[in-house]
């Protein structure tokens, strides 16, 4: 059977939380609905897809081994398009009409943001397994995380850049909350560990040219450059550094959303953390799972959408399907929860810490994981 | 020293990118009477047609560059044919808005055909260095090119009989017409110039940075403000006003107010970099507003 690690490890979950025994869901209950909102179009709908795949196999898991409390899950999944306007018209469908009480999300902070404003006054509950701006901490008791948000990322970075001896370091980060809001986190971890942040430089995104902004560094030079962006612009900055002559190493949060520019210059220069503990024994089940269900490899949400359905499931396994309910037990499973993306340790606000982390370092041409 | 260099290097480099394309603006504003934000579609359309050339055709940068300025420079004139052509006699705020009209549509043609995505030429430059500044030598070639480009750009206006029925047209067109001069085959000349000078200028922002169909957006208002500063209608006063806007925008980012007034480093954020070109915009605008409407009355 190809589910049978998660349907097993499901199975062990329930027993030791529920009072019932992990009977055959009672077919005269309704199901309990929970609300999916993704972006099946817009934006980067593919890591989209592949969370609401990750949450449907745990959906299946759970009702394999008998649904919450005899009850069926029912999956409504709605599509946000990756815009505030549309995720909010989801939401608003999901709890006003459909009368879900929980709501797993995927999409950006500007997404995820306005659905926990709608989420909060009316009491509901939102798994979010995607967006990571450090301001979805101020929804603690309704929105809940299976990733880490940036504040944890930046930390880690920081902490990082410091391990590596780094003394003096420059930040160079996009003008958004996702940019500021890490270099903000880790810039306080480096100086924690005694580092000295010279210059802290916010680009304007979308910029034909970063060598202006990195001009000053050229005289500071500084140990280490700690960094976050998306894409062209990391490309952008890293032509700039070249082009000046500034030679110190980079360490960065999600360097997977970096773009080289120079793959000789780069070579062992750029190093950074990103979200990690997908190879966990579970992750490694569910990825096989997941090839021969959808004949391809699972991006990272996947296993997200998979922990934090598992976690809704447990919750109500516990507690029962009342709202209030299933908020008070979810911080309760979590604790023995073993999940796809490592263990779940949270806040006090319902966000990760202490998460695995995986290190990388730019060689060779690629991106290579690095002992930890 | 370092510093003001540094400054200088950057200021000569930048306003060389933004004088190229800023010529034509001026010049066809001096002939037609109308800001055409369409012109700087040009330098996008001429900056893809080089990276097409090269990319796909394995033509040589240098080759590609010519050919795409050429190829663009056509294009222009066809612009002119389906379009402006057509709204000679429409007061120049009509032309203006449809030439965002052209402009936008341009960049849904390159969108359409080249995908959202950035793309970079495939190219490696040294990096030099001059008294502890740091520039390369892809910059080196833009500040020449723009140099050969602005030579030839005098000698053809300032040497050639075309160059002085331009310069005619641009005076006075009715008197210029009466005496002879062929206004509807020199205006085509002028769109060949301007697509021409505008095709090399966006190859040469390219090179430095990254082709997107939104590039336009991001030399729109260098460019605008450059030709104000310049005097919309002094084709090399457009030039100057490049170096000009460059100059402040370079000495303003470039300098540590902090370090001057408290001792702790600060300097203003580079993304304020616009709202310097839009501030002397402004200024020129409140200080010589008679003279702006005297020339766009024609």
């Amino acid at each position: 059977m190809k589910l049978g690690f998660s349907v097993l490890a499901a199975v062990c979950a329930m027993v030791a939380f529920s009072a019932l025994s992990p009977g055959a869901v009672r077919a005269d209950e309704p199901p309990v609905s929970v609300g999916v909102i993704a972006n099946l179009t817009g934006s980067d709908p593919k890591s989209s897809v592949d969370m609401v795949h990750g949450v449907e196999m745990a959906a299946d898991a759970l009702n394999a081994a008998g649904g919450v409390k005899g009850r069926k899950i029912a999956l409504i999944v709605e599509d946000s398009e990756y815009r505030p306007q549309a995720g909010i018209e989801a939401a608003t469908k999901l709890f006003d009409v459909n009368k879900v009480d929980a709501a797993i999300v995927f999409g950006g902070s500007s997404v995820s943001i306005p659905i926990a404003e709608l989420a909060a006054p009316k009491g509901k509950i939102l798994m979010n397994t995607s967006a990571s701006s450090a301001k979805l901490g101020n929804y603690g008791g309704t929105l809940f995380s299976t990733l880490p948000l940036d504040d944890i990322v930046g930390q880690q970075v920081g902490f990082y850049a410091a391990s590596k001896g780094a003394k003096t370091a420059a930040f160079i980060v996009p003008n958004n909350t996702f940019g500021t809001g890490l270099m903000e986190s880790a810039a306080k971890a480096f100086e924690e560990k005694g580092g000295k942040v010279l210059r802290k430089i916010a680009y304007t995104e979308g910029q034909p040219d970063y060598r202006a902004d990195l001009q000053a560094l050229v005289a500071l030079k500084p140990d280490a450059i700690i960094s976050a962006g998306y894409g062209d612009d990391t490309r952008t900055a890293f032509k700039a550094a070249r082009e000046l002559g500034i030679d110190a190493p980079w360490y960065v949060g999600y360097p997977s959303i970096f773009s080289v520019e120079n793959d000789a210059w780069m070579n062992g220069k750029l190093s950074g953390v990103d979200n990690g503990g997908l190879d966990s024994p579970m992750g490694q089940k569910l990825k096989a799972a997941a090839v021969a269900k959808y004949s391809a490899e699972p991006r990272p949400h996947f296993y997200y959408g998979y922990d934090a359905m598992m976690l809704l499931g447990l919750a109500m396994q516990k507690a029962g399907t009342g709202v209030a309910a299933i908020k008070a037990a979810l911080p309760d499973v979590a604790k023995s929860y073993d999940g796809a993306t490592g263990k779940i340790e949270w806040d006090a606000r319902g966000q990760r810490i202490n998460p695995p982390m995986d290190k990388f370092m730019f060689k060779d041409g690629k991106l290579q994981a690095i002992a930890n | 020293m370092c510093r003001v260099i540094q400054i200088l290097f950057n200021t000569l480099i930048y306003g060389s990118e933004i004088a190229i394309i800023a010529v034509g603006v001026a010049l066809s504003y001096s002939i037609l009477r109308f800001a055409n934000f369409a012109h700087v579609q040009f330098a996008v359309v001429g900056a893809y047609t080089a990276f097409s050339l090269h990319q796909y055709a394995g033509a040589p940068i240098a080759l590609a560059a010519v050919l795409a300025a050429l190829l663009t420079g056509l294009f222009a004139v066809l612009v002119d044919w389906l379009v402006f052509a057509r709204l000679r006699n429409i007061t120049p705020e009509g032309k203006m808005i449809v030439s965002w009209g052209v402009a936008l549509f341009i960049r849904s043609i390159v969108a359409a055909m080249f995908g959202g995505s950035a793309r970079v030429f495939d190219v490696s430059s040294d990096t030099l260095s001059i008294g502890g500044a740091f520039f390369t030598l892809q910059d080196v070639i833009v500040v020449a090119a723009t140099a050969l480009a602005m030579l030839a750009l005098h000698a053809l206006l300032y040497r050639t009989l075309a160059g002085t029925a331009l310069r005619a047209l641009a005076s006075n067109r009715d008197l210029a017409e009466t005496r002879g001069i062929p206004a509807a085959r020199m205006i085509g000349l002028m769109w060949f110039i301007c697509g021409t000078t505008a095709a090399l200028g966006g190859t040469l922002f390219a090179l430095q940075t990254r082709l997107q169909p939104n590039m336009d957006l991001v030399m729109l208002l260098p460019v605008f403000s450059a030709v104000t500063i310049g005097g919309l209608d002094r084709v090399f006063g457009a030039a100057l006003g490049a170096v000009v806007l460059s100059l402040a925008q370079n000495l303003l980012i470039s300098v540590d107010f902090g370090t001057l007034f408290s001792g702790e480093s600060w300097s203003v954020p580079t993304q304020f970099r616009d709202f310097i070109a839009v501030g002397a915009m402004v200024l020129i605008l409140l200080l010589r507003p008679r003279r702006i409407a005297a020339r766009a009355a024609g």
